[in-house]
């Protein structure tokens, strides 16, 4: 199938503009919006799963590539590959893709606008994870800025508008810095190039490059190339949500409708390892080895401080948002230990399933919120007796969350475990801590919401229905993806495989002597 | 005497934009005084007819560097650039002006005549390679500036705006003119391009420092750039709208290749170059890389908390000068492409902005930001367009601000020791985006307020929005020919 | 350097110093017999009364501008006629389109009704007081 990446990148902006153009007023109820929203991304969703059976398992370089001219004056083009890095994290823009669009089923305002703005988010998530070319991976970087702002303050919760425009400025702040980083690379490129991948090697910089003269070295003792490592960064870290840039996710996470924090939750975040592993990694691997132990700090922070933010919540969409904080501290963790392969497949495998798991947690939030209008933790109790297929579809989720065995939260934990231990002992041992404290914060909550007499608020026949097939039908596909992984990963670690040993040489050897402990 | 009277003569034909123009000034005037054709539709028709005609026939002048009248001006593609984008500017003005609620249609002939003079005056600020030349063309500017912006006699606000306008117009001009004077009588020359040589002689530090610095002070209020910035907000508050949109397009851009010619006609020593002045361009790159910081930090830090729309926008637009002049900075010619192709993507996206407030103050009877409440919903076609606009001011891809701030970056990063600067535009994105937001958010997030007017926008509005805002997204994503184009015009 | 301004100071000093010699021999030889009437304001030869700080009708400028403007016409024609002969028909040509310029100003000013005094709209500003009564 040629240039299968723009048709799976720009399929959603040909259902988009069908969208715009059904007249509202002969669809009263919105229904086709919906329909059309939903077969684009399952068609997306199909091209995805070609793309999963065609892609070459043994190759470590990028496949279905599609390389056109675009801005010639400054070579600039337009260049879309996916290897096993990303193969996985476009698999999982689709999955959620669908899943997003069936939880927001019962959004009733300005459905237009909203399915309009999703599927232009979901071209711009895909571009991300295919684009291998600098301004065209910053183009969509931002264009997925731009529908998210809309998403979050048009059809969030109370304060909207100020979780809107924080996490925009966020996020912006970390754009404009990766936009000069990116300035600075190019500048100092033998031949003029934009390329992800030909910036990777090398031998295609100057020796004399533009950073060696220009930059400021009295900037706390940073070499040149050391800044631009930070710029790209920070800009990363802010997706990821790294503390402590991590502010604006529970702000988010908290306004944004179901489908929304499902899809922050689940893809937009992991652009921020993707970012890190994209470019920090191949791009500046001195640089990366030299701050590794920075990184390692800051995701130790992030899980312990992460988890104890949750167990302190008592709102339960805001939990989910910590426990998303402390989740991506172990893909932070994994990617820089650099002893065995264990580390970087257990945090790209945990990006995977992060992704899926916490998009689960919060559709399950979503459908407890549309019942209760309300999410704290203290306001229910004993539901299990009165939603008991809710309340087995959430703890099952809480369980993947927690990393119980046969689950697939539990297999890139202890991969990322395995491979930190060998590396970055001692932060090991105080990220363990964070596998317990989740345990804690989630039984605690399975407790409150689901265990003992049942909340008289709840008492009413109708006060609270139990789970329905349109929510189950989202919640299912991940539920049966995470018990699939659990038992049997060899089919995401297949994909991934080859490329991250490739990327673990590359590291290996940037390292040196410095690796061993 | 018969050699100057020809090289006169055979200049008058590469004099011939302008020449259209004044012709067509004219014309709208005589127009207007016969009772037959003394109507608003036909001083449109004549004025965008004459611009179209000096718009063709800038294209049509031959290529290459020429300097014609005796070296005041010059006709090189870098000129014509300015040109063309003074005449479309001047186009599209005119057309929203023909419908546009503040604008009195009573004297629309000489709304149109004053239109087009000041294209005249961009036309000559762009070409002029003579510090005499330069003084004309900037006072036929601010004349026809001030004129326009006291159109509305009966409006108090117009009248106030067009005060302030003189007194400070005069006094930027006055110290400019003393600047010049101090140039002239320390090297004797008013010709651009013997200044620095001429300076190179001259044994006063003090004396060619205040004469250049001068000069420079009058082209920072021209383009509303800090410190000669205060007029800016309070002349787009009063100016009727569409008035108020041209200020911020028309002479900004001609003061930007007026200053982009001064610096490097006037100041800027080649590498190697033999003559070794008591100045030289580096001095005056510390002025302007300040001068810019300072703008565009003051400018989006002013815009926070603005609560009328074209006072918002001003302040914006004095950013935008920042931006503009951190190009300067790095005078080569990647840095003056990097800023003229600034100029053409922020006077369409300007022009944009502004003219969504001009199609909806016919309904609205307001531009306050709170006015905008729901608009979204209220008119959602203009709604989505300023947000196009409002998003490629702030420089978010796929727009072509975007585009533009990619290039004033790089061209930043490339000159010498300046990534801080780089760095410090950067911030001030971020700092112009939360400005920008306050409006969509008014428009999107917030509900209508109780008894909105129902908005109504004239057709031929709907039009040149869409106009503008094809370009915007278009050039967005596929700027190649254009920067090719923009490139290939070449520095003053 | 500044040598080149030398000239100018002489012209200066010179040309103070005349003034001032003029002036010195003149109160040497005239006859002095101040008198009140010779301290009043010349108004060809009305007698002034009433302040002078007044708001003149704005119609005056008007007028003066109008004037302004053909007085530097006739700055320009002079030389012109004066090398006509040498530079030719261009030259000729020329000071048509300039005067056809000034006259397409004069006609602008005559249709719009401000060269008349009283205006037909009969608003009262025209017959505003100038003398201050």
């Amino acid at each position: 199938m040629a240039n299968i990446l723009s048709w799976l990148t720009f399929l959603p902006l040909v259902g988009m503009a069908v969208i715009l153009i059904i007249p509202t007023r002969l669809w009263k109820n919105s229904e086709l919006v919906r329909y059309v929203a939903l077969g684009t991304t399952l068609g997306c969703f199909a091209l995805a799963a070609w793309l999963f059976f065609a892609f070459d398992r043994s190759s470590s370089g990028m496949q279905f590539v599609e390389n056109a001219d675009w801005i010639p004056y400054f070579s600039i083009r337009y260049t879309l590959g996916v290897d096993g890095l990303s193969i996985l994290m476009v698999l999982l823009t689709q999955i959620i893709g669908v899943v997003g669009v069936i939880a927001s089923w019962n959004i009733n305002k300005a459905v237009k606008g909203y399915f309009t703005l999703y599927l232009l988010l979901q071209t711009g998530m895909t571009g991300v994870f295919c684009a291998l070319d600098f301004v065209l991976f910053y183009v969509f970087w931002e264009v997925m800025l731009l529908p998210m702002y809309f998403l979050i303050g048009i059809w969030g919760g109370p304060r909207k508008e100020y979780a809107a425009i924080k996490f925009f400025l966020y996020t912006l702040l970390g754009s404009v810095l990766m936009l000069l980083a990116i300035l600075a690379l190019y500048l100092n490129m033998q031949a003029p190039s934009f390329s992800i991948i030909a910036m990777a090697d090398p031998a295609n910089f100057r020796a004399d490059g533009w950073l060696v003269r220009n930059m400021p070295t009295w900037f706390f003792d940073l070499t040149p190339k050391e800044l631009v490592w930070l710029a790209f960064f920070v800009g990363f870290a802010i997706k990821i949500p790294a503390f402590p840039f991590h502010t604006w996710l529970p702000d988010a996470h908290v306004e944004a409708p179901t489908a929304i924090s499902v899809i922050l939750a689940g893809i937009l975040l992991k652009m921020g390892t993707y970012g890190i592993l994209r470019v920090n990694f191949p791009i500046l691997p001195a640089e990366t080895v030299h701050f590794a132990t920075f990184i390692a700090v800051i995701a130790v922070i992030n899980i312990v401080y992460g988890a104890l933010c949750a167990m302190a919540q008592k709102d339960l969409k805001s939990l989910v948002a910590y426990s998303s904080i402390s989740h991506m501290g172990y893909v932070m963790l994994g990617m820089v230990s650099w002893h065995s392969e264990a580390g970087l497949n257990g945090a790209v495998l945990q990006m995977f399933n992060h992704g899926t798991i916490t998009a689960m947690l919060f559709l399950l939030v979503g459908v407890v919120y549309d019942r209760a209008h309300h999410r704290r933790i203290d306001g229910f109790g004993g539901l299990w007796a009165k939603v008991p297929v809710f309340s087995g579809l959430f703890v099952v989720a809480s369980m993947a969350a927690l990393g119980l065995p046969g689950l697939s939260g539990f297999i890139s934990e202890l991969l990322v475990f395995m491979g930190a231990f060998a590396s970055h002992r001692v932060f090991a041992v105080i990220a363990s801590s964070g596998i317990v404290l989740g345990a804690a914060y989630l039984l605690w909550t399975i407790q409150r919401v689901f265990m003992g007499p049942l909340n008289p608020a709840y008492a009413d026949k109708d006060a609270m229905p139990e789970i329905s097939a349109r929510e189950v039908a989202s919640v299912v596909p991940l539920m049966i993806i995470v018990v699939v992984l659990g038992v049997y990963p060899a089919p995401a670690l297949n994909l991934i495989g080859p490329t991250l040993g490739s990327l673990l040489q590359t590291m290996q050897s940037a390292a040196g002597a410095a690796i061993l402990p | 005497m018969d050699s100057i009277q020809d090289h006169i003569i055979s200049s008058v034909h590469a004099f011939a934009p302008e020449g259209v123009l004044a012709a067509t000034l004219l014309l709208i005037i005589v127009a207007d005084l016969l009772p037959a054709t003394s109507r608003p539709g036909v001083s449109l028709g004549l004025a965008l007819g004459g611009l179209a005609a000096s718009a063709a026939a800038v294209v049509r002048l031959p290529a290459g560097e020429t300097l014609i009248f005796a070296g005041m001006l010059a006709t090189d593609g870098f000129a014509a650039t300015f040109k063309l984008v003074a005449a479309a500017v001047a186009a599209v003005v005119l057309v929203v002006s023909y419908r546009a609620t503040d604008v009195d249609r009573e004297h629309f002939a000489e709304y149109c005549a004053m239109a087009v003079a000041l294209s005249m005056g961009a036309y000559v600020m762009a070409a002029a390679a003579n510090l005499l030349s330069m003084f004309l063309a900037f006072e036929l500017v601010s004349m026809s500036s001030y004129i326009l912006t006291a159109h509305l006699k009966e409006d108090s606000k117009s009248s106030e705006a067009a005060l302030k306008y003189v007194v400070f117009s005069a006094s930027s001009s006055a110290v400019m003119l003393y600047g010049m004077s101090l140039v002239y009588g320390l090297t004797g020359t008013l010709v651009l391009q013997s200044i620095m040589p001429g300076l190179a002689h001259s044994t006063a530090p003090l004396a060619q420092s205040v004469g250049v610095l001068f000069i420079l002070a009058g082209l920072t209020y021209k383009i509303a750039a800090v410190p000669y910035h205060f007029w800016c907000p309070d002349v787009y508050e009063g100016a009727p709208a569409p008035v108020a949109a041209f200020l911020s397009v028309g002479p900004k851009a001609a003061g930007m290749a007026m200053l982009a010619r001064f610096l490097n006609e006037a100041l800027f020593l080649p590498p190697g170059s033999p003559i070794r002045a008591g100045i030289d361009f580096g001095n005056w790159q510390t002025a302007i890389v300040l001068v810019s910081a300072v703008t565009m930090t003051l400018g989006n830090l002013s815009a926070l908390r603005q609560t009328n729309v074209k006072r918002l926008l001003a302040y914006s637009s004095i950013a935008h000068a920042g931006y503009m002049l951190m190009a300067l900075a790095v005078i080569r010619p990647f840095g003056v492409a990097a800023m003229t192709f600034y100029v053409v993507a922020y006077a369409i996206m300007n022009l944009g902005a502004f003219l969504v407030v001009i199609a909806l103050g016919k309904s609205m009877r307001s531009e306050e930001l709170d006015s905008y409440a729901g608009l979204g919903a209220r008119a959602p076609v203009v709604a989505v367009l300023m947000a196009i606009f409002l998003f490629s001011l702030a420089g978010m891809p796929p727009t072509m601000g975007f585009i533009g701030k990619l290039y004033l970056f790089w061209a930043v990063l490339e000159g010498r020791g300046l990534a801080w600067l780089a760095v410090v535009a950067a911030l001030n994105t971020v700092i112009a985006l939360y400005y920008y937001a306050r409006i969509l958010r008014q428009m999107f997030f917030l509900p209508a307020r109780e008894g909105a007017a129902e908005i109504r926008v004239e057709p031929i509005h709907y039009v040149v929005l869409f106009l503008l805002a094809i370009p915007t997204l278009v050039l967005g994503v596929y700027w190649g020919p254009l920067w090719g184009a923009i490139s290939a015009a070449g520095t003053p | 350097m500044y040598l080149h301004f030398g000239a100018v100071l002489v012209f200066l000093l010179f040309s103070v110093a005349f003034v001032a010699i003029i002036y010195g021999i003149s109160a040497l030889f005239r006859p002095a017999n101040p008198s009140a009437e010779k301290l009043t304001t010349y108004e060809c030869g009305e007698i002034p009364f009433g302040g002078s700080w007044i708001q003149f009708n704005l119609r005056y400028y008007l007028i003066a501008l109008v004037f302004l403007i053909f007085e530097v016409e006739v700055v320009f024609l002079y030389p012109w006629a004066v090398v006509l002969r040498t530079i030719g028909a261009f030259a000729f040509w020329e000071m048509i389109v300039f005067l056809a310029i000034l006259l397409v100003g004069f006609a602008y000013v005559w249709r719009k009704g401000d060269l008349s005094w009283f205006t037909p709209s009969g608003s009262g500003h025209t017959d505003a007081t100038f003398s201050g009564k």
